[in-house]
């Protein structure tokens, strides 16, 4: 009796448990085919309950049977020809492997494995959607982007110039004529514009000026329909309902039937129903100059890779008090421009100073949100923001937000869309400090390594090796953060260089 | 082998009520709704499979699902249904796993968060307490294989797909898969074993 090949033993594990049938063939099949119906039934419930409806359920079961029969009768057809299950019946070796093997398999089974909460992964779904538009060239006849008013070329051409550039020309209402979107109908009042978009089932109407009617059809699960002006945001589930904006500002909104939720630039989110309305104060309507994050002092240079991109406008005094605090992040093109959307920070005069004592907790410390330095700006057309400067731009509101979980995953998200952004340089800076802050200090410490590793000559390497270096010295590791501080030391930013001294004061001592 | 012949259309009509190749077909022209619809219909695999691999912490994760499914988009049009979609799909996100996540500094990191939560456990009785230190082993044992020998025991062992399937999307022979499977097992049952004993 000749034992199988370990190769041959692998695959008959892979194949199931092993049959009474010397040929195999026979139950191989109906191995096969119990295991693809039992996994069909129960994938096929599992999707259609959550999806809930009858439609999954026999999907689901015809998909799993189909699939799993197949793979079983393959499967067991083949391994069953071997015979090796028969030979596990003679062989107490060959069964014992057999044994400990299945016995590890299950046991590994049995590993805990955290899927995140359903919200964040509708979050990941519209980010992989945006990213998937924003290279789709959809053709002719698929495009739901359809002009409202025929013939209106000159209008078109006019809200080229007002909205954002690089997107799809918006829809610019001479005319109350409805235009039918996916899932919702849009009726503009004369002189509105608007841009509808759709990313798979998310549906978006991005409303520039004037006033729209919005009826939507009530949505199926994982559909969505949102009406998006400025910063602000309305998610509707089949209603009715009227917007209006005055220069991407969200003004009024009043629903006929429904439900929507109202969230606001600025203030509380509001949840509306059939008669109410909402209308923004006239004191919190955002002025019309907008307000730009001044340059930190190693950016006062443009980088290199920056070459080509609209420059920051020039900073109103020093702009990082307290290095290795790290600067504020610099924003995506678009926040340069107008962004109505951008939050208004506490205190738009120059930053504040930082006092010595606070160098070395300055290391972990990003500007707090009060605290970045702002200046007045021309306003500027606005422009189109790609999915990595959308990315961006919400990552760096949770970083200013403190919310650093999310600041980091949206750092890492423009990484992964567009490694070869100019973004990419500044996103692998902050989502390190992110992660710095969010105390997350082995992966904080790994991704300012590989910062350091990419740009060696960035204007941020003193800051960043600064930053590493004191999360080394928590870790224990002198040595590598003795040589952060020194290649710190002769930083161009006195902030930097006085916090590089500070560690290695410190580092002496603790040497000492 | 024969390759199914898999029509190139967009959508039409119901989006739930079509196959998932003809999902995927649709998706390999440009149809946004159909990778919205693969999305919904296989991201939790995919997440279960980043899950899974024992480097990934939410960050890594999260990266990893959304470049899958880009991925996909991409090369939707290369499927030709000599594995089932779901197979396909990990195979994909196995290559991206692959060629994405390979810093071992940041790999050792994760595997560190990732066994402290395995182990870090609030009081159990001793018999919980002993089955969770075992599978903290297994975890252990499995973050020490090499990329490729973890992508097998997943694929095959943990989430169950068929091997030959396996073997096709990782675009490796058969006989090399059945390799890594086999030493994966191995390593990892002589480390559990060596810890019980």
């Amino acid at each position: 009796m000749t034992c199988p090949s370990e190769l041959e033993l692998a695959r008959a594990i892979s194949a199931g448990d092993p049959g009474a049938d010397p040929e195999g063939d026979p139950d191989g099949n109906r191995d096969g085919n119990r295991d693809g119906n039992r996994e069909g039934h129960r994938e096929g419930n599992r999707e259609g309950h959550r999806e809930g409806n009858r439609e999954g359920n026999r999907e689901g079961h015809r998909d799993g049977h189909r699939e799993s029969n197949r793979d079983g009768n393959r499967e067991g057809n083949r391994d069953g020809h071997r015979g090796i299950w028969a030979h596990l019946a003679a062989c107490a070796a060959c069964r014992a492997t057999w044994d400990r093997t299945r016995a590890l398999i299950d046991l590994a089974r049995e590993l805990p494995v955290a899927l995140p909460p359903q919200a964040h992964r509708e979050e990941v779904r519209t980010a992989v959607l945006a990213a998937a538009a924003s290279v789709t060239r959809r053709p002719p006849g698929r495009a739901w982007l359809v002009p409202v008013i025929a013939g209106a070329a000159a209008a078109i051409a006019l809200a080229y110039l007002v909205l954002p550039r690089g997107a799809a020309p918006p829809v610019v209402a001479v005319a109350a004529v409805p235009a039918h979107h996916g899932h919702g109908v849009v009726r503009p009042h004369p002189g509105a514009r608007y841009l509808a978009s759709a990313s798979g089932p998310d549906e978006i109407v991005q409303l520039t000026d004037g006033v729209i009617d919005v009826e939507v059809e009530p949505l199926a699960p994982g559909e969505r329909f949102r009406v998006v002006v400025g910063g602000a945001e309305l998610e509707v589930r089949g209603t009715a309902f009227t917007v209006t904006a005055n220069a991407e500002h969200l003004t009024a909104v009043a629903v006929a039937r429904g439900r929507v939720d109202v969230k606001p630039e600025t203030g509380a989110p509001a949840v509306l129903v059939t008669g109410q309305s909402w209308h923004v104060a006239v004191a919190a309507v955002p002025e019309q100059a907008p307000l730009v994050v001044a340059p930190p002092p190693s950016r006062s240079v443009p980088a290199p890779h920056r070459a080509g991109l609209p420059g920051p406008p020039p900073s109103p005094g020093p702009a990082s008090p307290a290095a290795p605090r790290p600067s504020s992040p610099a924003p995506p093109p678009s926040l340069r421009a107008a962004s109505p959307a951008a939050p208004r920070p506490a205190s738009p005069a120059a930053p504040r100073p930082a006092s010595p004592a606070d160098l070395e907790r300055a290391a972990y410390e990003p500007m707090p949100a009060g605290g970045i330095a702002t200046a007045a700006a021309e306003p500027e057309a606005p422009i189109a923001r790609n999915p990595e400067e959308l990315s961006y731009d919400q990552a760096w509101e949770a970083l200013r937000a403190n919310d650093f979980a999310r600041a980091a995953s949206g750092f890492a998200r423009v990484l992964l869309l567009a490694p070869d952004s100019a973004l990419v340089e500044d996103a692998g800076f902050w989502r390190a400090v992110a992660l710095a802050r969010g105390k997350r200090s082995a992966e904080a410490m790994s991704a300012f390594r590989d910062f350091l590793d990419a740009y060696a000559r960035s204007a941020r390497t003193g800051e960043a090796s600064a930053m590493l270096g004191w999360i080394l010295i928590d870790a224990r590791d002198y040595d590598e953060a003795e040589r952060r501080f020194r290649a710190a030391a002769g930083d161009a930013n006195a902030a930097v260089r006085s916090s590089a001294l500070a560690g290695l004061d410190a580092l002496a001592k603790r040497k000492r | 082998m024969t390759a199914k012949l898999i029509p190139l259309r967009r959508i039409s009509g119901d989006i739930t009520e079509m196959s998932d190749e003809a999902l995927l077909a649709a998706c390999g022209t440009g149809d946004a709704p159909a990778l919205g619809a693969l999305f919904d219909r296989f991201h939790t695999a995919v997440y279960r499979f980043a899950a899974r691999l024992p480097m990934t912490d939410e960050l890594a994760r999260d990266d990893l699902v959304q470049a899958t499914f880009l991925e996909i988009r991409r090369a939707a049009p290369s499927f030709r249904g000599t594995s089932s979609v779901k197979t396909w799909i990990l195979g994909v996100a196995a290559n991206v796993a692959r060629h994405t996540l390979r810093a071992e500094r940041r790999r050792r990191a994760h595997q560190a968060r990732y066994l402290e939560r395995i182990t870090d456990a609030p009081e159990l009785l001793d018999a919980q307490v002993e089955r969770r230190k075992l599978l903290a082993r297994v975890a252990e044992a499995l973050a020490e294989l090499p990329r490729d020998q973890q992508i097998a025991f997943i694929l095959c062992d943990l989430e169950q797909l068929p091997g030959v399937e396996v073997a096709r999307v990782l675009e490796i022979p058969e006989g090399t898969l059945w390799r890594r499977l086999h030493t994966a097992r191995k390593a990892m049952r002589a480390a559990v074993e060596k810890a019980t004993r």
